[in-house]
């Protein structure tokens, strides 16, 4: 019985920790801000997240409506869905000079990026190549989530990347 | 439409865009995007350029 509700347990436990350690840290941090031009197109970026993850999903229950095909557990199928809407907003933002707050160091976000890109890559790794537990009868099982993380992590890198780039050549430009 | 005149006021001070951007607490990007007349700033941020610059809002953001 308990075995059952696991899972739930330890996912409400973990983001119940997760948000008072994300309202510790703010209060105790300095706070992060946006400027207003920022913060309209974080909103806008929102908005189109929202819509992305309720088409997906909206897909999701279909195909599964309509074709009987289980191409992944119920519950990867919501986290990819997730992942994609994190994925959006945070490019979105990176690509309209959203991402970083105002009188924010660009490296901190690049350490931060790295880290977890390293973090979850092992465990991707683990999972791919020596557990070999991401696909089991044909179907993604929960054990592929940090593969996911890995992706979005890296996207979210190359983007930052790019857009650093074209930042420093518009600099040069702009620079009087 | 390119909002000249912000720019020219913010030369004649010798400000580059970063500067200006530091003064009124915003960033660099809403500053370049404001004088290429990408963004319409609010009230609140016009005030504040215009402080800055020494300008009134009729000098900087009225045709």
């Amino acid at each position: 019985m308990l075995e059952k509700w696991l899972p739930l347990i330890i996912y409400v436990v973990v983001f119940v920790a997760m948000m008072v350690l994300f309202t510790v840290i703010s209060k105790r941090g300095k706070k992060v801000e946006y400027d207003e031009r920022q913060e309209l197109i974080r909103n806008r970026g929102y908005k189109y997240a929202f819509i992305i993850l309720a088409v997906y999903i909206g897909l999701y229950g279909v195909f599964d409506y309509v074709t009987g095909i289980k191409w992944c557990d119920t519950y990867i199928g919501c986290f990819i869905g997730i992942f994609i809407s994190i994925t959006f907003i945070v490019v979105f933002s990176i690509f309209n000079d959203s991402y970083v707050p105002i009188q924010t160091k660009k490296r901190k976000f690049y350490l931060q990026v790295i880290f977890m890109i390293i973090i979850f890559s092992s465990m991707a790794i683990d999972n791919l190549f020596i557990n070999k537990n991401v696909f089991i009868e044909g179907k993604l099982t929960k054990d592929s989530i940090s593969i996911f993380v890995v992706t979005m992590f890296l996207i979210i890198f190359i983007s930052l990347i790019i857009k650093d780039l074209s930042d420093r050549k518009q600099n040069m430009a702009e620079k009087i | 439409m390119k909002n000249l005149k912000l720019k020219s006021a913010r030369a004649a001070l010798d400000l580059s865009q970063q500067q200006l951007a530091d003064l009124v607490n915003v960033s660099r990007q809403t500053i370049s995007a404001i004088e290429k007349g990408d963004y319409n700033p609010t009230i609140n941020l016009c005030i504040a350029i215009c402080k800055v610059l020494g300008k009134t809002l009729d000098e900087l953001f009225w045709d």
